[in-house]
């Protein structure tokens, strides 16, 4: 046993001694490198990290946590103390004791491997990535200035040692690659458009290159130019809307992975990240058409919420929230399911040693269908085709929500048409999932931040879909 | 070793490695906190030690955070970010770090905050008083989250500046809810004020209990009474976009207008504030060990200042606002100036228009042309001929940040000390009118 396996059992050991009945300690380093640029130039690179431990313990039914960086004996035993000490005291308040259900819980050690690890690379090299999507982007676009483009370029290592009480231990080493930028258009009569998008993977530097991001932002920047100067007031009335993956992915995990966290639907997060349309008994509730297929999967190689066991050591797994249009199943860690009766499947994540592990969604989509781009477009007679968005949010039960499409154009007769300007979906869910008639072949997925918990919680995840066809949607406009 | 003794030696060596130019600031601090929704979900305390790092070589920026036991080894990392820092080239908007100033100590640290934290009961106490005082207006369940925390901060530059620093902190908010209704409301501050904890239970629980039976309304545009929430909300953003960095990374609808151009109707006047006592994130000194101060953002209306450090001040040609970050300025707290209307004359003021209480998830479809729209939350009235009709659900407010400014008519002539997960950084606001707003929902 190593010294910092030892280490960790013996807190838990303690904890357990000063009355907890459960106990979790977990080692967790967080290391993160990055180089901010605008139009190509480096701003800064930027170093940091984090490494601590974290205490989590149930004492008389009440739920404590204390962390330290301080790893002399000394801060241990109070971070410890802290714990079980504090968690007593409000344990007089409880009305319904906390208990986690029982579970089995991994004794595992893995590692994520890039086949380029960040280190294969210099930053000279990495921020040549910056100054040649900034030349290529001055070449091609020649009707508009390119007023800004700037990026943020991060690379991260997360390591976790994590052992409990009831005897998980599960070491993990991820590394995670994210590329952000930003690119405001300008014309002296159309105005301005501006995109802000995210790249995510787990692996190495190799999933940028895969992705050839260069070519991609280059051919979008075109297509946005041609919709500043071009665009026009997207068509009002009741239309067909033929919506992109990569806004099918945020909408389903705003309005299905959201609503179907367990500690959600209880009520845990009511004054911070909010509720859920979906109450406890509501499993089987008809949500929408036949398409209506979500799953939530930590386990896909190469995205950016992976992982193979969650922080309470229960084994991740693929999980359908929504199925053939009715809600299926929610994400549980070992608290919610105890509450609903049923088996955690491995939904409990901690952004670092600060963070208590809370139920999260991991990578969400909506299953693909059978139909081709082209097959979801030739059956629109009058219609919005839009392939990316800016502006969008969602109130706190993930009901009423709204989406601004950034590319979007009309659709005449079966065809792509004319580039629209901001047009908007503002839609429940019900009636997204309701109006979905087809679905696209091919799922693609998004990385993001999602932020949840008290202090709040960024944890990576990808989001992803097919394309989308809903039927008979009021579409409005969008100021600019 | 005090930590200034540390942030010292941490700059000597980064020095050492090769960097003409260090700064070092220290934070270490103690928190706890109680989160709540009916009854303690969780128990949390952090004690943690925070070393933020500059570093500087021919016009090449490096910047550090590390949260880690092992300040050897950062020690020796160092050198090879030494040698990273010198692939790149120099950064577009290097500036030195400046001279040390006089800086007047503020007092940030109240003694009865320490005793709190000492006393493992303390703070659930508080939780209960709060929600008492929801209960006590009629709200039926309760979720929400205190915290107290305490800290010491200590900088070292290589240009000679040497400062340290104590405070403590306090923030709570609570969300009531009263049959299909609820009410929220926050506070922050580095007082134990109990007053101030009492009182966001009893408006989130008495606006929990005027909204229980709401009603959909119509989309359209209507006049609107923003509370201190949302006004803290919004006032989060554009002091976001009031950082200098934002407005050169084209991230603020501010890169569209000068200094001196109407930004807002003259009714609006917002400042950052880093030198009261009892907010939330005063300090004497920035991390350039420049002392804060007031700076006027917005004023009558006008656009006056962005926030600076030395190097946007620089790259902008003005004089730094004691706002760093050493790379991006940052608000301290913000501020609304209020007005002379006084609140129980609110519904007064519309012949048909709204009153919205809190607000979350707002998001930008252009930053530079500051194009939004924001979810209303919790409860809201529509009001006709200057009453309060009933209460109203499901609503967003879309527009610009330009035009929302530009059509503030009035403001209440008391503020609110607000922090919470939707106000970031503290914002001390009042009510406000709002004439001719666009309020959507789904069609």
């Amino acid at each position: 046993m190593s010294p910092l396996e030892d280490k960790l059992e013996a807190v838990v050991d303690e904890a357990c001694k000063l009355g907890a009945s459960y106990s979790e300690a977990r080692i967790q380093r967080n290391m993160v490198a990055s180089i901010s640029s605008k139009n190509g130039v480096p701003i800064n690179i930027e170093e940091n990290v984090e490494e601590g431990l974290a205490v989590r313990v149930l004492v008389d039914g009440a739920l404590g946590f204390s962390s330290t960086n301080n790893m002399d004996s000394d801060s241990i035993s109070r971070c410890i103390r802290e714990a079980v000490g504090r968690a007593r005291a409000s344990s007089r308040y409880m009305r319904k004791p906390i208990s986690f259900s029982e579970a089995k819980l991994g004794s595992i050690t893995y590692e994520v491997r890039g086949r380029e690890p960040f280190d294969t690379y210099s930053v000279h090299d990495k921020i040549s990535l910056h100054k040649s999507i900034y030349s290529s982007l001055k070449e091609a676009l020649r009707k508009v200035e390119l007023e800004v483009f700037s990026v943020e370029y991060t690379e991260m290592i997360e390591e976790k040692l994590v052992v409990n009480s009831d005897g998980g231990f599960v070491r993990s080493r991820i590394p995670r690659l994210a590329f952000k930028y930003n690119i405001v258009l300008r014309d002296p009569l159309k105005g301005s458009i501006q995109r802000v998008k995210e790249y995510g993977f787990s692996g190495g530097i190799e999933k940028l290159k895969e992705q050839r991001i260069d070519e991609k932002i280059e051919d979008e920047s075109r297509r946005l130019e041609m919709v500043l100067l071009e665009g026009v007031k997207p068509p009002n009335g009741v239309v067909d809307v033929v919506i992109g993956s990569e806004l099918v992915g945020l909408i389903v995990h705003e309005s299905c992975g959201h609503p179907c966290e367990a500690d959600r639907i209880l009520g845990r997060e009511a004054a911070q990240a909010g509720l859920s349309f979906i109450k406890p008994s509501m499993k089987g509730f008809d949500i929408g058409s036949k398409h209506a297929t979500v799953v939530d999967d930590p386990t896909i190689p190469g995205s950016f919420g992976f992982y193979l066991y969650d922080d309470e050591c229960v084994a991740a797994r693929a999980k359908f929230l929504y199925r053939e249009g009715v809600v299926e199943g929610f994400l549980h860690n070992r608290w919610t399911a105890h509450v609903f009766g049923v088996e955690s499947n491995g939904s409990a994540r901690a952004r670092n040693y600060r963070s208590e592990p809370i139920v999260r969604m991991s990578n969400t989509y909506l299953t693909p269908g059978s139909y081709s781009f082209e097959e979801l477009v030739e059956d629109v007679g009058e219609g919005v085709y839009i392939s990316s968005y800016m502006e969008w949010n969602i109130d706190d039960e993930r009901w009423n929500q709204r989406y601004v499409g950034l590319e979007a154009y009309r659709i005449v007769g079966g065809e792509l048409k004319e580039p629209v300007r901001n047009p908007v979906l503002e839609i429940t869910t019900k009636d997204f999932y309701s109006k979905m008639d087809a679905k696209g072949c091919r799922v693609m997925f998004e990385a993001g931040l999602c932020g949840k918990g008290e202090p709040m919680q960024g944890v990576p995840v990808w989001f992803g879909g097919p394309d989308v066809r809903l039927r008979g949607v009021k579409l409005g406009v969008s100021v600019l | 070793m005090s930590l200034l003794d540390i942030s010292r030696s941490i700059v000597e060596e980064g020095l050492k490695a090769g960097f003409s130019e260090a700064a070092c600031k220290i934070v270490s601090s103690r928190t706890v906190m109680v989160k709540f929704s009916g009854e303690p979900t969780v128990t949390q305390s952090w004690i943690d030690t925070c070393i933020h790092l500059y570093l500087a070589k021919d016009g090449r920026i490096a910047l550090c955070e590390y949260r880690t036991p092992d300040v050897e080894r950062m020690k020796r990392r160092l050198v090879d970010l030494h040698e990273s820092a010198k692939l790149i080239e120099a950064s577009p908007i290097y500036a030195p770090l400046p001279k040390p100033r006089r800086v007047r100590p503020l007092h940030l640290v109240d003694a009865k905050i320490v005793e709190l934290m000492d006393d493992r009961s303390g703070l659930i106490d508080y939780a209960w008083m709060m929600i008492d005082e929801a209960s006590g207006e009629g709200a039926e369940n309760h979720a929400g989250a205190l915290s107290a925390s305490l800290s010491s901060k200590a900088l070292t530059t290589s240009e000679g500046v040497e400062l340290q620093e104590d405070s403590t902190g306090f923030e709570c908010y609570l969300r009531a809810f009263s049959g299909d209704g609820s009410g929220q409301w926050a506070y922050g501050g580095r007082r134990l004020d109990e007053y101030s904890i009492r009182e966001v239970g009893r408006r989130a629980g008495m606006y929990a209990y005027l909204s229980k039976r709401a009603e959909p309304i119509e989309p359209g545009v209507y006049d609107l009474i923003l509370s201190p929430m949302i006004v803290g909300n919004i006032v989060n953003v554009i002091g976001d976009m009031a950082s200098a960095l934002q407005v050169y990374l084209g991230l603020s609808f501010l890169s569209r207008f000068k200094l001196g151009d109407r930004v807002a109707s003259e009714n609006v006047c917002i400042e950052d504030d880093g030198v009261s006592d009892n907010l939330p994130r005063s300090t004497g000194f920035d991390d350039e060990g420049i002392p804060t101060r007031v700076t006027t953002i917005i004023s009558d209306g006008i656009f006056e200042n962005l926030l600076h450090n030395s190097k946007t001040a620089s790259k902008f040609s003005v004089e730094s606002t004691g706002n760093a970050g050493w790379v991006k300025p940052e608000p301290w707290n913000l501020r609304f100036k209020p007005g002379d209307l006084k609140e129980d004359e609110i519904p007064s003021t519309l012949r048909e228009g709204l009153i919205l209480t809190n607000n979350w998830y707002t998001r930008l479809q252009s930053y530079v042309e500051g194009v939004f729209s924001t979810v209303a939350r919790d409860a809201a009235f529509l009001v006709k001929d200057g009453r309060i009709v009933k209460a109203v659900r499901g609503l967003r407010i879309t527009g610009s940040l330009h035009g929302l400014l530009s059509s503030v008519e009035y403001s209440t002539d008391r503020c609110y000390q607000i922090k919470w997960w939707e106000v970031e950084v503290p914002v001390v606001a009042p009510y406000i009118l709002a004439r001719r707003i666009y309020v959507s929902k789904p069609m």
